[in-house]
This record gives C-alpha cells, sequence and structure tokens, in this order.
C-alpha cells in the first residue's frame, strides 16, 4: 500500500455515496465530507504520540498518594516523619501546604488538594511523597501513619436522607443532600387530567465510570520567573489553569497548562485533580520537575462518573400516544464531593423535552453526598439516565395503548425550530429520518414481536447537546478562539486552547481551516490545548468542539481569506470575489490559468499587510429561558439518534446476547465520515457496555472491620467492560441534513449515539421474553428472576420498587411558551424551600471542623 | 482497599537450570521463596505487596519441564508447559482435545503464551476478599467476608463450602480431572504421584492451600494416561465476558459410549466449589443409560440436589445444571 | 535494597545493554531504561493488553515479564514496526481508518495483530477477533480495528483491490434513499 500522507483522502476512488452526502454538492467542498486519515494518526500509530507519563525531564523526581482507608472520618493526626527520613524522599507534602478549597463549578469549592482535615471516602488522597524513584515514593507512603477517628458512613441516597449527622460538608441545600431542584412548567395537573392513559414507573440507573485505557499522569515543572508549566491528562486544560493558580496562589499569568494528548476521557478528565494540583506543589517546593501517574486503583477513585439515579417518571398520554404533561423526579447518588453534579442534577431534567412534543412538564430533583468517589459527567453527562427511563417508559405506553413504539415516537415528534416548554430553542430535527432509517433497516414493520421466543427488537431514540449554552464560570466572553498564524512557506499554523482526546477535534480544526483556504491538510501546523500559547477553548465536554472550534477556525480562515483575496486580486487585477482558493492555489474562476500558489498569494498578502495573522472566535446564542436552572439544557443545537438492538435471550438461564444493532444519527454533516462512524460504533459500545455489564458498585466490609465502604473491586477484571468478543455488528446509518448553525452544518456525534442503545436493549428483551427490567446494567439473574416473577402469576418485571418520599417544597413555577410564558418564573421569592446554606460556607472555605 | 501498592518489592530472582537445582533453593530459602512459573498469577500478589517474597525462584529456565510428549497412548506434560503449547499441541487436540479446549479458554491469547499448564491448576483463589488482603480464614484470619451477610458473593460457592466460600478458578484442572490425570510432584527429599482429583485441597483438610503442594514441592509434570483418549469430551465455561474472565460454572466431561449406553463417564464441575469437583451423582444416573436430554436432566437434577447457594449466586444451580444436561447431551445449545 | 542485573537485550533488532533492578518488569524497562514509551501501560496486572509487545514473536503482557527473563529473545515494539518512513501496512491502516482514537490502546493493538498476520495473512474477522480478544479498547467499540486488519492483511498479501468497504467509510447507505 501507499500509505496516504497524513490527512490524504482514504480510497480516492471511492466517491460520497449520494445517499449518505445527503447533501448537495453545490457548496463544493473539498475535504468536509470526504474520509480523510487523521491529522494525529501517523503519530498514534508509530509510538510517537506524547501522552503525559511519556514526558520526562531532567532531574525529575517521581511523586505517590497515601489515600485515606477509611470511608468518612476525622484525621487526627499525620506522621510523615519516618517517611521522609526514607531513602531518596526529596519532598512530602499534606493538605496544609495547600489549604485553598477548590471544585470545577464555581458554586461547589468543596476538594483539597489534600484532605484537610476530614477524609470523605475511600481512595481520599491525604498525603503526597515525592522520592528520586518511584520505587523509593511507594516505599516511603507505606511509612506514613494517619490516625483517624472514624464517622459514620453514608453509603445510598437513602441513609443521605436519613442521616442528619454527621454532615458529609456543611453546605448543601439540606442535610446531606448537595442539591434540591424543583421546576414545573406549565400547568402539569391540568395536562395530567387531560391524558387518556397514565403512566408510572420506577427506575433505576447504576452507576459507571470512564475506565480510560490511560491512566491519568501529570508532570510539573519549575520554569523561571516564578512560572510552572504543568503537562497533564486533561479534557479541559483552561479549568485546570484557573484552579491551579487559585489554588497555589499564583497569578495565572505564571501558570501554564499543557494538555497532553488524553488516552481516553469520556468525561473522566474534565475535572481538576488533586494530584495535579499536588504535583505542581511538589515542583514549586522542591524546585524539581515532578511526576506522579495514578495507578489503576486511583483511577477507579478519581471517577466523576455516571451517577447512580433513581428515578420516577409519571406522564399523561392521550389515546393516540401523545404526551400531555409528565412529572419526572430523580434522585442522584452524588459521591463525595460536588464536582459537575449541580449540573449534573439539572441535566437529568432537562433533555427529556427536546425529542417528543411535551407541552407540560414538572422536575423534581436531589442529589445526596454520600462517602464513595464522586460522581460526574460521563458520556452524556446524566441525560443518559432519564433517557433510559423515558424510552423505556414510552415502550411501555405503546405497549398499553396498542401502538407500535415507532409509529408512538413517529407521530409525536417535537417540530423543528420548536421552543420547548422548559425554554430550549430547537433548531433542526432529523430524529425522523433517524426513526426511518433504522425501522427500515432492521425490518421491524415485519420482525417485531413476530420473533420466535428468545429473540427481540428493541427501539430508542436520544437526542445530545451540541454544546452547552452557557460556560461554567458565567461571562460573556468567547467560548472558543483560533488563532491562524500564515507564514510565507504557505504553512498555516492554527492555534487553539481545544484539548484532543481522541475524538478527532485537532481533524476538525485542521479541516475547517483548509477547507476554507484551499490548501490540504497537511499544509495545516496545529498549536493545541495550550494556556500559555493558544486562546482559550473551553475544551473537549459537553460535545462542544466539532462546533464551537469549527465556528472559530471558520472564521479566522475567512477573515485569513478575505485578506489573501484582497492582496491577490491587486496582483492579478481581478475582482476579490471571482478568486477561488482552491488546490493551494489562489486563481480567478474566470481563467483558472490565472493565479498563484497559496504561498505566494500569502506573500502577496504579507508585502501588502505586513505580517500576516488572523483571530476567529464564537459564542453560543442566547437561550430563551430566564429561570434559575435554565443555564443547563440550552445548546447551539441537537443531534439525534435512534436505535434498533435484537437480541437472543437464553430464558433457562437469562444469558442473553446482543445480535445486532441498527443506529442512525443525525450528524448534520460529517466533517469526516470515517471519524464519524468511529464514533457512532464507540458510542454504542459504551452504551452496550453499561447496559449490559459496567458497574462502579460498593460492599461493606463486615461490621468487625469497621463496616468500611470500599469500591467493589477497583480492577480492570472485575470491573468489566466489552472484549471485542462481547461487540455486536453494528449497521451505521449518518442522516445529513446541514445544520446552520454548525461549522458547515456539523453536529455533535461523541456522545449522542450512546443515549438509545441502553434503553433500546431493554426493550428488546422485551420483545424477546416478555420481562421488563426497568434498571441497568441488566444482569442474565435478573431476567431469570423476572421470568421466575411471570411464571408464577406476577407483572414480570424486575426494577426497583419505589421513590423515596422527599418534600421538594414549592416548584419553580415557569409558565411555558404556548401559555404565553416568556422564559421567567412567577414565584422565585417562594420557591426551593431551603434549609442549608446553598453554597460553599465561609467554614468550609477555612476547612475548619463542621 | 486504597493502600496503594502496585509495585513490586525488590527480590533476589534465582532462574535455575534443572529441577534439582530448583528443588534445592526451595529447601534453602523455605517459607521465604516463591516458585515463580508464567508469572499470572504470581505477579498479581506481588505487585498487590500482599506476599513478600524475599527470593522468587524462577521455572522459567528449566527444559526439562516443558514440553510434550507421547506416552503409550498417553501424554506427559511439562508443568512449565505454556497453555497456547497445551491448546494448540496436534497430540492434545488429536487425543484429548478437552483439554486443548481447557486451555484455549483461558483468559486471553497473551495470558495463555505467558501462562504455563503448571501455574494454571497451581493457582491461587480469586475471591477479592482474600486478594484484597483481608485477613480471612484462608489467609489466616478468622472471618469468611464472602460469607457474611452483606456480603458480594456472586462468583462463589455453591457446593463444598467449609469455612472458605472461595471457588477453585482453574480452566484447566476440570479437564485433567476428567483425564484422569496424574500430578507428579517433586521435592528434594523425592517424588510422589497425585491424581489430578485429589491433587486440589478441600478447605475442610487445609484451608490455607488450594492444592496439596508442600512448600518445598514443585508440579513437574502432568501424566494423562492413554485411559480416555479420544473419547466423547465435552468443555463448556460460562463467565462474564468471553475473554479474560473467570468461570462462573465450567462443566468438563468424557464419555465412552457402547451400544448406544453409556459405559463409563467423568463428569466435573468448576467454579462452584472450593476445588474442581467430579460429580459422581450424575455419573451414576448416566453409567448404562443412553446419553440424552432426559437423563441430562436427570443427571444433572442430581448434581445439584446437595447445592447451597449463597445470597448473590442462585443463578449458579441452574447454570450448572444446564451444563451438565448439555454435556450428557452433547452438544451446545 | 535493590539488586539489578545487566543484561543485553535484541528490541526491535538493535541490541541494547541496560542495567535495571532485577525485580523490573519489561513495560519498565523499555520505557524506562531504553526509552521506548511506544509501549503503554493500563492496569500493570494483565487485565488490560495495552502493554503487548511481541517476544519471539508471540504477544506478551510487557507488565507481568520480567526483564530478566529476556535475555537472548527477540523483542519487538511499535517503535519497530515501520520499514524506514514506511508505515506497516496495519499502522497505515489503522491512521487511516481511525482503529486508533485517542490511540492509548493502539501500540498494544498493532503487536497482537502483527502477530496474528504473520501466521495467518488472511484472517476472518472471528479470527481477528480471537486473536485480538486479549487487547482491550474503550473508543472504537473495535470494529475500525477489525475492518483495518483486514485492509492490511489485504494489503500484506499483495491483494491489489484491498481496501475499505463503502460502508466503513461513509456509514451504511439510508435505506429507501437509492444506492
Amino acid at each position: 500500500m501507499t500509505p496516504p500522507r497524513p490527512g490524504q483522502v482514504i480510497a480516492p476512488d471511492q466517491a460520497p455515496p449520494d445517499s449518505a452526502a445527503g447533501s448537495t454538492h453545490e457548496d463544493d467542498l473539498r475535504i468536509v465530507g470526504t474520509p480523510f486519515r487523521r491529522v494525529d494518526g501517523w503519530a498514534k500509530v508509530t509510538g510517537q504520540t506524547r501522552f503525559a507519563d511519556d514526558m520526562t525531564f531532567p532531574r525529575m523526581i517521581h511523586m505517590r498518594l497515601v489515600r485515606s482507608t477509611l470511608p468518612h472520618a476525622f484525621i487526627q493526626s499525620i506522621d510523615t516523619s519516618k517517611a521522609e527520613e526514607m531513602a531518596g524522599v526529596v519532598g512530602v507534602l499534606t493538605g496544609k501546604d495547600m489549604p485553598e478549597p477548590f471544585g470545577i463549578l464555581p458554586v461547589s469549592q468543596d476538594e483539597h488538594a489534600l484532605c484537610l482535615e476530614k477524609v470523605r471516602f475511600v481512595g481520599d488522597p491525604v498525603v503526597a511523597v515525592a522520592a528520586l524513584t518511584e520505587d523509593q515514593a511507594a516505599d516511603a507512603c507505606s511509612a506514613v501513619k494517619i490516625e483517624y477517628e472514624p464517622l459514620t458512613t453514608i453509603s445510598s441516597v437513602d441513609e443521605a436522607l436519613e442521616t442528619h449527622e454527621p454532615l458529609i460538608h456543611d453546605y448543601g441545600d439540606e442535610g446531606n443532600l448537595h442539591k434540591k431542584i424543583s421546576l414545573q412548567f406549565g400547568a402539569v395537573e391540568d395536562g395530567f387530567a387531560e391524558a387518556d392513559e397514565i403512566l408510572e414507573d420506577v427506575m433505576f440507573y447504576e452507576g459507571s465510570t470512564h475506565l480510560p485505557m490511560e491512566q491519568h499522569a501529570a508532570v510539573a515543572v519549575p520554569e523561571g520567573g516564578g512560572r510552572i508549566t504543568l503537562y497533564t491528562s486533561t479534557q479541559t486544560p483552561h479549568y485546570v489553569h484557573k484552579v491551579l493558580a487559585q489554588v497555589l496562589g499564583m497569578p495565572a499569568s505564571r501558570v501554564r497548562v499543557i494538555a497532553c494528548s488524553v488516552g481516553g476521557g469520556f468525561g473522566g478528565k474534565s475535572d481538576i485533580f488533586n494530584h495535579e494540583i499536588a504535583v505542581a506543589k511538589m515542583a514549586l517546593v522542591t524546585g524539581r520537575p515532578v511526576k506522579i501517574c495514578l495507578n489503576r486503583e486511583e483511577v477507579f477513585y478519581c471517577h466523576r462518573g455516571r451517577h447512580p439515579v433513581l428515578m420516577h417518571l409519571r406522564t399523561g398520554f392521550t389515546k393516540d400516544g401523545a404526551m400531555v404533561a409528565q412529572h419526572l423526579k430523580t434522585a442522584l447518588d452524588g459521591g463525595a464531593y460536588g464536582s459537575y453534579g449541580v449540573a449534573s442534577t439539572y441535566y437529568t431534567g432537562a433533555l427529556q423535552t427536546v425529542t417528543y412534543g411535551l407541552p407540560r412538564y414538572r422536575f423534581d430533583s436531589i442529589r445526596a453526598f454520600t462517602n464513595k468517589p464522586p460522581c460526574g459527567p460521563k458520556r452524556g453527562h446524566a441525560t443518559v439516565q432519564p433517557r433510559f427511563a423515558l424510552e423505556v417508559h414510552l415502550d411501555k405506553a405503546a405497549q398499553r395503548l396498542g401502538i407500535d413504539p415507532a409509529d408512538l415516537r413517529l407521530n409525536n415528534l417535537l417540530p423543528p425550530d420548536s421552543i420547548t416548554a422548559n425554554y430550549l430553542k430547537v433548531g433542526s430535527i432529523g430524529l425522523g429520518a433517524c426513526i426511518q432509517a433504522v425501522v427500515d433497516g432492521s425490518g421491524w414493520r415485519e420482525r417485531f414481536q413476530s420473533l420466535p421466543h428468545g429473540r427481540g427488537l428493541g427501539l430508542a431514540c436520544g437526542s445530545y447537546l451540541t454544546g452547552a449554552g452557557l460556560p461554567i464560570h458565567w461571562n460573556h466572553l468567547p467560548q472558543s478562539a483560533v488563532q491562524l498564524k500564515l507564514d510565507r512557506t504557505g504553512t498555516v499554523a492554527a492555534y487553539c486552547g481545544e484539548a484532543e482526546i481522541g475524538q478527532g477535534s485537532d481533524s476538525v480544526l485542521a479541516a475547517c481551516v483548509a477547507e476554507v483556504l484551499g490548501i490540504g491538510l497537511d499544509d495545516v501546523l496545529l498549536c493545541v490545548g495550550d494556556t500559555g500559547l493558544t486562546p482559550v477553548d473551553l475544551g473537549s465536554y459537553s460535545s462542544r468542539v466539532t462546533l464551537m472550534v469549527g465556528r472559530a477556525a471558520i472564521q479566522a480562515a475567512e477573515r485569513a481569506r478575505d485578506r489573501l483575496a484582497e492582496a491577490v486580486a491587486e496582483k492579478l487585477d481581478v475582482p476579490a470575489d471571482r478568486l477561488v482558493f482552491a488546490e493551494s492555489r489562489v486563481f480567478d474562476s474566470g481563467s483558472p490559468e490565472n493565479g498563484m500558489p497559496f504561498a505566494e498569494a500569502v506573500q502577496q498578502a504579507e508585502e501588502k499587510f505586513g505580517a500576516l495573522a488572523t483571530t476567529g472566535s464564537y459564542a453560543p446564542p442566547r437561550a430563551p429561558g430566564r429561570y434559575r436552572g435554565s443555564g443547563v439544557g440550552p445548546s447551539p443545537t441537537y443531534s439525534y439518534s435512534a436505535c434498533v438492538i435484537e437480541v437472543e435471550v437464553d430464558p433457562e438461564t437469562g444469558l442473553y446476547r446482543v445480535e445486532h444493532v441498527w443506529i442512525a444519527h443525525d450528524i448534520g454533516r460529517a466533517i469526516n465520515p470515517v471519524l464519524t462512524i468511529g464514533q457512532v460504533e464507540g458510542s454504542v459500545y459504551m452504551g452496550l457496555g453499561e447496559a449490559m455489564m459496567e458497574e462502579q458498585v460498593f460492599r461493606r466490609l463486615p461490621k468487625s472491620r469497621s463496616s468500611a465502604l470500599v469500591h467493589k473491586v477497583p480492577s480492570m477484571l472485575e470491573y468489566k467492560s466489552p472484549t471485542f468478543h462481547e461487540m455486536p455488528p453494528v449497521t451505521t446509518y449518518l442522516i445529513e441534513d446541514p445544520d446552520p448553525e454548525g461549522p458547515f452544518g456539523a453536529k455533535e456525534v461523541g456522545q449522542g449515539p450512546l443515549l438509545p442503545v441502553i434503553p433500546a436493549l431493554a426493550n428488546a428483551i422485551f420483545d424477546a421474553v416478555g420481562v421488563r427490567i426497568d434498571q441497568v446494567p441488566i444482569g442474565p439473574h435478573m431476567i431469570r428472576k423476572a421470568l421466575e416473577d411471570k411464571e408464577a402469576g406476577g407483572d414480570g418485571r424486575y426494577g426497583p420498587k419505589s421513590f423515596p418520599d422527599i418534600d421538594f417544597g414549592v416548584p419553580l413555577m415557569v409558565p411555558t411558551p404556548d401559555e404565553g410564558g416568556d422564559g421567567r418564573a412567577t414565584n422565585t421569592e417562594e420557591a426551593g424551600v431551603r434549609k442549608g446554606s446553598g453554597t460553599m460556607t465561609d467554614g468550609v472555605r477555612k476547612g475548619s471542623k463542621p | 482497599m486504597a493502600v496503594i501498592r502496585d509495585m513490586m518489592p525488590a527480590f533476589e530472582l534465582f532462574r535455575p537450570v534443572s529441577v534439582d537445582d530448583a528443588l534445592q533453593l526451595m529447601a534453602r530459602h523455605g517459607e521465604a521463596a516463591w516458585a515463580l512459573a508464567g508469572g499470572l498469577d504470581t505477579f498479581d500478589w506481588l505487585k498487590d505487596r500482599i506476599k513478600r517474597p524475599e527470593a522468587v525462584i524462577d521455572l522459567g529456565a528449566i527444559s526439562e519441564m516443558r514440553g510434550i510428549t507421547a506416552d503409550r497412548g498417553g501424554l506427559t506434560i511439562g508443568a512449565m508447559t505454556t497453555l497456547t503449547e497445551v491448546a494448540t499441541s496436534p497430540e492434545v487436540v488429536e487425543s484429548f482435545s478437552l483439554l486443548s479446549m481447557a486451555a484455549f479458554h483461558v483468559a486471553t491469547p497473551q495470558i495463555r503464551n505467558q501462562g504455563t499448564i503448571g501455574g494454571n491448576v497451581a493457582q491461587d483463589t480469586r475471591c477479592w476478599y482474600y486478594r484484597g488482603g483481608w485477613p480471612c480464614y484462608r489467609a489466616g484470619g478468622n472471618i469468611c467476608y464472602a460469607a457474611a451477610p452483606k456480603a458480594m458473593n456472586r462468583e462463589h460457592c455453591i457446593l463444598g463450602a467449609k469455612r472458605c466460600v472461595a471457588v477453585n478458578p482453574s480452566d484447566t484442572a476440570p479437564a485433567l480431572i476428567a483425564l484422569d490425570a496424574q500430578m507428579v510432584i517433586r521435592s528434594a527429599g523425592g517424588e510422589r504421584v497425585v491424581a489430578a482429583e485429589d491433587f486440589f485441597m478441600s478447605p475442610a483438610v487445609d484451608i490455607t492451600r488450594m492444592t496439596v503442594l508442600e512448600p518445598d514441592e514443585l508440579l513437574t509434570e502432568i501424566r494423562i494416561p492413554e485411559t480416555w483418549s479420544r473419547a466423547r469430551f465435552y468443555f463448556e465455561k460460562v463467565r462474564d465476558r468471553q475473554s479474560w474472565d473467570f468461570s462462573l460454572v465450567t462443566v468438563a466431561s468424557a464419555m465412552r459410549m457402547s451400544g448406544g449406553r453409556v459405559q463409563d463417564a467423568r463428569i466435573v464441575v468448576n467454579g462452584v466449589a472450593p476445588r474442581p469437583v467430579r460429580v459422581t451423582e450424575a455419573e451414576s444416573v448416566l453409567i448404562g443409560s443412553p446419553a440424552n436430554e432426559s437423563i441430562g436432566l436427570a443427571a444433572g437434577e442430581a448434581a445439584i440436589r446437595r447445592a447451597k447457594p449463597l445470597r448473590h449466586n442462585d443463578f449458579k444451580r441452574p447454570l450448572m445444571r444446564n451444563l451438565i444436561r448439555r454435556a450428557i447431551r452433547g452438544q451446545e445449545a | 535494597m535493590d539488586r539489578y542485573t545487566t543484561a543485553t537485550l535484541r528490541v526491535n533488532g538493535q541490541d541494547l545493554q541496560v542495567v535495571f533492578p532485577t525485580h523490573h518488569t519489561l513495560l519498565e524497562v523499555l520505557r524506562e531504561e531504553c526509552g521506548l514509551t511506544g509501549t503503554k501501560h493500563g492496569c500493570e496486572l494483565g487485565e488490560c493488553g495495552t502493554c503487548t509487545v511481541l517476544v519471539d514473536g508471540e504477544p506478551v503482557l510487557s507488565c507481568l515479564a520480567l526483564t530478566a527473563e529476556m535475555e537472548g529473545r527477540s523483542i519487538e515494539t511499535v517503535e519497530g514496526l515501520q520499514d524506514g518512513n514506511e508505515l506497516h501496512p496495519l499502522q497505515a491502516a489503522f491512521a487511516d481508518l481511525g482503529a486508533a482514537q485517542c490511540g492509548y490502546c493502539t501500540p498494544g493493538m498493532l503487536m497482537t495483530a502483527t502477530a496474528l498476520l504473520a501466521e495467518n495473512d488472511d484472517p476472518s474477522a472471528d479470527e481477528i477477533r480471537t486473536a485480538l480478544a486479549g487487547n482491550l479498547c474503550r473508543c472504537t467499540g473495535y470494529h475500525k480495528i477489525i475492518e483495518a486488519v483486514e485492509w492490511a492483511a489485504g494489503v500484506v498479501r499483495g491483494d491489489a483491490g484491498a481496501g475499505p468497504a463503502r460502508e466503513v467509510l461513509f456509514g451504511s447507505s439510508v435505506p429507501g434513499e437509492g444506492s
């Protein structure tokens, strides 16, 4: 094979099939829409990509952490004297060395780089030790003595609700509840009164973790001039930069964060972590480069993964399957710290409205603190759990109303350009085409409810953000920016704060620049994810990069093109609007031979204007919601997906196998189709993992051993994730209908396709053996139990029985657009009964005993 | 947990080239010695720093412990023969395919390339409470965490528990018992031969050991007699994932047919008891009968009669019954 | 006290003399003493396959192999796959199809696949699955990896028509919309 150069088009003889391209070719794109080798591909297959743990520096030392062995305790004493005397030890840090609290969200500044007075889960870091070798650091860690005064362990939402003392944190909305939300959009009870059929469900979604292949690693390097540089495996260098400066007490201008290539993130590397701060502090204290690489067990303690969520869903339907009102209650088990939890809590309710018409909606939620590693954002951030509940709920509704589940959905699609009951502005919606594609592809009409006992088909849908509408720190600044530097060789250097985590963001950036300027992908040099050199991009989370970086890149490139055109037009004496940028040339569209190479065009422009650099930036449009909580959910545009799963169940054992997955994704436009399909397949994979086996669960040791709550087994063997053998065949359909907000019409693809997979499996199992498993992951024993229950005359269901009785107080009342609402709440003063202090208190800020 | 110890402590490494040298080293270092075969089980223990041997005796350079030789219609397999070699050896595949299937079902290709048959049968249990370093009965303490009221024990025993409810994790062990293999054990004091069926230790006898191997003894080779050569074999391992995972329930069987009836049979299950179990209840139902669905079911029912599931492993009963039924019926379905 | 071993390792066809702590694994010595950081680690307990290298042509978990055992054996890592500036067909296909997303499991995946193709240059999808079942990937869902191995196998065989199918690059044709 003559390997294509970086960025070269793959299999050029394969023209895009018309049906897949979807759009017309009048926009004449050369790169966008064509499969090309990812720009970081060469480095990744040759071993040249440098991940954080691959970095070494002269005089570098190694750091390790001593972590709490108790789930909830006061730290009585820390004795590091023996460790300090051990061979090779260079530095030892405790919480007192970095007392400033931090957290990713401004409202949850509840973490410390090393625990100050209290530990809150088994694995909470307490002491950092650095030594000449990793072996020496590990040995010294085992010489550290920590004495604890154990506190009552809170292991679940129920225990958090019952336990008023001790408090895991002394802030939060009430007792051990971190957050409590009650929102009502429209006259919900009137809606239920109109319903022909009311359906009620209680469902549970177990927690799971990201399990990136790369363990978190960071290297801190002290530099001259009081600067420090941190190389780290992060999805969000901008936020790491902010927090690092805050905790170290340094001006942000003296702190530089470089996001190395990330070996898998999935949301798990979008917080700032204890070790990142501690390693920087250690470098400052010792004056030497310091590295830390967490081991696999510690990665399980970093977590920030999927929240376990218990859900209660009540929906009123008309006879023909339209929803007239819905009341969703969710209870999130948040773990020991805030993390993104407040956003997660809102996200369990926010996107229920963007797929099907839902005129009135109430949403109540709590997030509890528990003594477990903190939960946070994982692929599909907290919209995955309620999506599972909703799509299984709709399957049951279809069954009860005697409507085909595909028709129930197709008949009630949210129209494009809607404003939903909770004030989300939705633009293009390709969901109908998605459903049609998987229905046709899977033979749904002929095969659903018609397969032999043990085999079944299930259908479900989903939707996700293409970037969050608001930044984490509210401001009116651009959320993404790109700077271009054009030089006389014709090379265009693109600077952007985005972080490549494998999703292909580097390729999107390069493609957008190259497309606009008519140059090759290998004419674009990238400098990314470096807070010292690149303009801010908020990071690789909420599926924002393609849209926001893409838009910023296009703007910067168009500005560069305009400059070049002006200079070239003058030189060639043709009107600038007749110039074409293509094939690394700039030429007259009327007479293509009249033109010049791109490099010469740059020289012309440089002669005319001086050195050439342009910028572009992007900030999402303002969303219409004006109520407290309306900041979570808005997005420039939403992606849509539909999925059909075929499953084979052995009724004797409950063992089952996914035979095939059909999935269609409304991508707007695929910038690089082959990478887009990779994102879809990867989402299907991760969704199946959660549906079938993945669970981050804990166990209590017996009383005689302190009842400690420990991770079930923090290992890759016991945290089951699908192997080659568990991955079924996947048929992927890309539905392309360019969205005006997206770069070249593109929407997100990294997260959305995960959402429908989980409920589609549960629905398929029902079609196969007639039992409902209302929780995930779905274990064979659950199917067996449900079948036994059915054989004994029961309803053939396995799942949670009830939702805790919680007083949500007076909901925040927001009249819907249909009711003439303006996006504001009408009762801001009286809504939300909160007994707690709401946000961080001074007490915690100073680290005093609660 | 959370005592982060993933790096091996330093040790003295010996690489003897003969069994005699290895045995002398083991005798010299006594309790401080650790015999290293493929390293899959060993390094797991060492990296957790739960076991800290001072002297690691690496058997990898002993050529006499490696290889498969035909022997009077049977086979002699050196204990250091890798699982890949066992799984792909033409002699094994031809006459004792049961063992080749079993070896092929171990973990992953890499682990089969490195892991040895001796290590596979002698490996320690996977009970996570025990391997997590908790001081349970098996570790010399006075409690079984896995049998406690709120314990997670989905992977544990339904048969033969005695204080400890951990199961034997070996995939090749049930096949070797079904083939009536003989385990050759040597120490500085000499050699003894133990039937595979008697090689594995019940916690009722010694709760701290998985096998009859004494600290100064080595399993040097495994002899498979001609007895079951080219018999009717069945092997099935049920696990959560079709790669890596240890067995939830495994069945290995060998049958001789005569005139449409079962003349002789050995049926062995693993993953259900502290040691691989020969289910004689099932065998006695079977002998003299046709190997069909109804006899299979009867044999399966007989086999699980004594089963006592723990809180979370009730599913193993029907699973074991069905696997025995399938072994007798002779096809996967 | 650490004990050290001196050994000559044959890595990617080149003899390297290294001194290392006796208890250190091949993974540690490759990354630290040899500076070959292309070999990655995901668990260091044999539970992910990320650290796979070839020892005498066989895929081996370098995290569970003592370096002291490696004297006289041939070790191949991802850094040795290229032929000059030419990528190995597996490398090219992995890069082209996005079989490397984050790229962290990729070196191990490539080495295992190299051993497979050395033994069988026309593997079926099932044979690829079986051969690679000891390597975990969290990004791709495995399909692009299987397709890349199939493509590379075709190139290795000298099959002029080897290349990914349309649906691999563009997705399946939407039913009812033409071809």
